[in-house]
């Protein structure tokens, strides 16, 4: 960008971080204020709201169900949508094109309309108030685009490194985990940690499958910390920025393959 | 590039993958809950573990688990698991379970889900088991009657708990600086509101609820002003009779003169946070926020009064939902359900929870407590409750369709005619026209 004074590459920057932080300093500013107090600055500091939500109304506990749920949707959406990926990738079948009709079309159906049947397939399972129901839920909503973008990410791969291990002897698997798996880091990092964030961040299957107050999740958490009439908004703030902060880091983290992994996926469908 | 060996042992190892899969995650430890609508239940033994789903946990979580504490104390042998349901989804929750099982054994069921539960067939008639009961003559009628016709009329479904009358907050610290006289009256609350607002230094005399829940509050204004005492004449509603559609315009006016212009998208959790940060004269809500204002302003620089009155010894306010408790037919343990919903609505339960809400008790002897003259707003409202002066008209939650009226359908026109793209008339025209046919729906629908 050689010519373009810095001011403006920075002032616009600068305004959309703005824009962009200001909803966050207000929760912290909630957060971190004392109850009642007024100021725009969060002065004096106090940590009783992270007290009050953390121990008092459970949000530890809250906490630890959703990095479970968190990891587990995203141990099981990666693996099934590596397996799928591949799949679509590299095998032709009679139904394929119907096959990723369908897949697409499932994105438009939302989690709203299949949970009385969701429900009942969990309670004939035994699986309602397990924390299971919500992974596999969580699981089967992400799968579609996850498959599709981790095909996109193998058939960029090219098939003639994989003829090539098998012809060192390797067999299909072993060819795939040595010589395509290292290759699919960044869409694997981008499929994972969006299956991360949009587990840790749902809010209906938790709260319509788990009915036990040690099970429930933090969106869930978040939920009842608004009243029919009133509403904590210290603790309310409290919750959020624990809520935000695992977000947050595995933002932090991976960004730089977030990016190129999604671009990459995008390049050829 | 494509294959096509190997593709059946792939297929067989996929759904090998599948059920094992499903296998695992089937040996998840999990209960299946209680039954659905339509189950039974049964009495049970009296003893043992209930479920109780609380409608507004947010800040009832507490004083509840120390009621649970009490009655768990004073009745070994069942034990009460308590689940908070947050109070916007609590009415999907309930409708889930209905359908698909997990209902609790015992929940908070406002007067405003009521009839939509109800029609459901999972709540369990209690005129028999209060009537019998220590709860006999103890609950207030008034509550009593609102939850009944809630239900349909015929049946009682909840034992009432309590009720967060609708109260007008203003501000005493910037009514002395302008040297207003309280909003005891319409006038002086109009006058109050244009003469506090000074939008070039962001004070504003009022602030209105434009987003959700802005019907029940305008409904509130409008009847209040008109002094109509019904919401039905005979089958047909009164909404958009003259008078109501004069004291409309009037109140709608308020907005972006007397109020902020971003009043169009408050809530309750907005206007108040507002209210409680800002300078803005006077905010109408109910008892249930009381706490929040304390909390923010401290009690010396608000007060919060009764809806201003018609004419001298004459207020209308329409009624704000009884909170109540539901036994769900689908229980597996009714009788210990029951023994928990009598001990939540005795004299020291009920009298506990409410001071801690700061709502009107249900029953009768906690209504006599003390604490319910130390608070000013509380006290207000019950006097005006009990003094005569009061005519509640009574919002139609008996309809099924009263929550759809009043809210999906309605709020975006409420919205429209704050912003003058629609008129009072044609707002309240179409509203009465939906309530009418809803109204003859649920008539015959009732034989």
């Amino acid at each position: 960008m050689r010519g373009v004074p810095r001011w403006q590459i920075y002032a616009p920057l600068g305004l959309y971080l703005l824009f962009t932080l200001i909803p966050f300093y207000w929760i912290l500013l909630f957060a971190l204020r004392p109850s009642g107090s007024t100021s725009l600055v969060p002065w004096p500091v106090t940590f009783e709201h992270f007290d009050k939500v953390w121990t008092e109304r459970s949000f530890a506990t809250f906490f630890q169900n959703s990095l479970l749920v968190g990891l587990a949707s995203m141990v099981m959406t990666t693996l099934v949508a590596l397996a799928g990926g591949y799949a679509l990738a590299r095998f032709d079948f009679r139904i394929k094109r119907g096959f990723m009709l369908a897949l697409l079309c499932s994105q438009f159906i939302p989690g709203a309309l299949m949970l009385v049947p969701l429900f009942e397939i969990f309670a004939e399972l035994q699986l309602i108030n397990s924390l299971g129901s919500v992974v596999i839920a969580e699981t089967v909503f992400q799968l579609p685009l996850s498959m599709i973008l981790l095909s996109g990410f193998i058939r960029n791969v090219p098939y003639a490194l994989e003829e090539a291990a098998w012809v060192d002897g390797c067999g299909r698997f072993r060819a795939f985990c040595a010589v395509v798996l290292p290759m699919l880091r960044p869409g694997l990092i981008a499929v994972g940690s969006f299956a991360f964030v949009h587990s840790w961040n749902h809010f209906l299957f938790a709260l319509m499958f788990l009915s036990d107050q040690g099970k429930q999740t933090i969106p869930v958490g978040l939920a009842t910390l608004m009243g029919a009439d009133s509403v904590d908004l210290g603790a309310l703030a409290a919750g959020g920025v624990v809520a935000a902060v695992p977000v947050v880091i595995v933002f932090a983290f991976i960004q730089k393959w977030l990016v190129t992994g999604f671009s990459a996926g995008a390049v050829k469908g | 590039m494509t294959i096509r060996t190997r593709i059946g042992r792939g297929r067989t190892a996929a759904a090998l993958a599948v059920v094992t899969t499903l296998a695992l995650t089937a040996t998840a430890c999990g209960d299946d809950g209680s039954g659905a609508g339509g189950d039974r239940g049964s009495e049970g033994s009296g003893k043992g573990e209930i479920t109780f789903w609380d409608n507004n946990t947010a800040v009832r979580h507490d004083i509840w688990q120390e009621i649970i504490k009490d009655f768990e104390k004073a009745n070994p042998g069942i034990e009460v698991k308590y689940v908070g349901v947050p109070a916007e989804s609590v009415q999907s929750k309930y409708d889930t379970a209905i359908q698909g099982g997990g209902l609790p054994d015992v929940g908070g069921v406002g007067a405003a889900m009521l009839a939509g539960i109800a029609a459901q067939d999972a709540l369990e008639p209690l005129d028999d088991r209060v009537t019998r009961g220590p709860l006999n003559d103890k609950l207030n009628k008034n509550m009593v009657e609102s939850v009944r016709a809630a239900g349909g009329g015929k049946q009682l479904f909840t034992v009432p708990t309590s009720a967060s009358n609708g109260v007008l907050y203003y501000r005493t610290d910037l009514f002395r600086e302008a040297g207003l006289d309280a909003p005891t009256t319409w006038p002086k609350f109009y006058e109050a509101a244009e003469r506090l607002t000074d939008e070039g230094n962001n004070r504003f005399g009022y602030t209105i609820r434009g987003g959700e829940g802005s019907i029940a509050q305008a409904l509130d204004a409008m009847y209040g002003q008109s002094g109509i005492g019904s919401f039905w004449d005979g089958d047909k509603t009164t909404v958009n009779k003259p008078e109501n559609v004069k004291a409309l315009e009037k109140y709608a006016a308020l907005y972006k003169k007397a109020t902020p212009a971003a009043d169009l998208n408050n809530d309750f959790t907005k206007m108040n946070a507002q209210w409680d940060n800002g300078r803005i004269g006077m905010l109408s809500h109910n008892l249930g926020s009381y706490a929040d204002h304390v909390k923010a302003l401290g009690e010396d620089k608000f007060r919060g009064i009764p809806s201003p009155v018609v004419k001298e010894g004459v207020r209308v306010q329409v009624s704000n939902p009884v909170d109540g408790l539901g036994l769900f037919k689908a229980g597996k343990n009714k009788k210990a359900a029951w023994k928990f919903m009598e001990f939540a609505a005795s004299h020291k339960a009920n009298s506990k929870w409410n001071e801690s809400a700061g709502a009107i008790p249900a029953n009768t002897d906690a209504a006599r407590d003390p604490w319910v003259n130390r608070a000013e707003p509380t006290r207000l409202a019950a006097k005006a409750l009990n003094d005569g002066s009061l005519k509640i008209v009574q919002l139609p939650y008996h309809l099924p369709d009263w929550n759809t009226i009043s809210k999906a359908d309605n709020e975006p026109e409420f919205q429209k005619v704050l912003l003058g793209k629609t008129s009072a008339r044609a707002f309240l025209d179409d509203l009465a026209e939906e309530l009418n046919e809803a109204q003859a729906e649920w008539r015959e629908q009732k034989g």
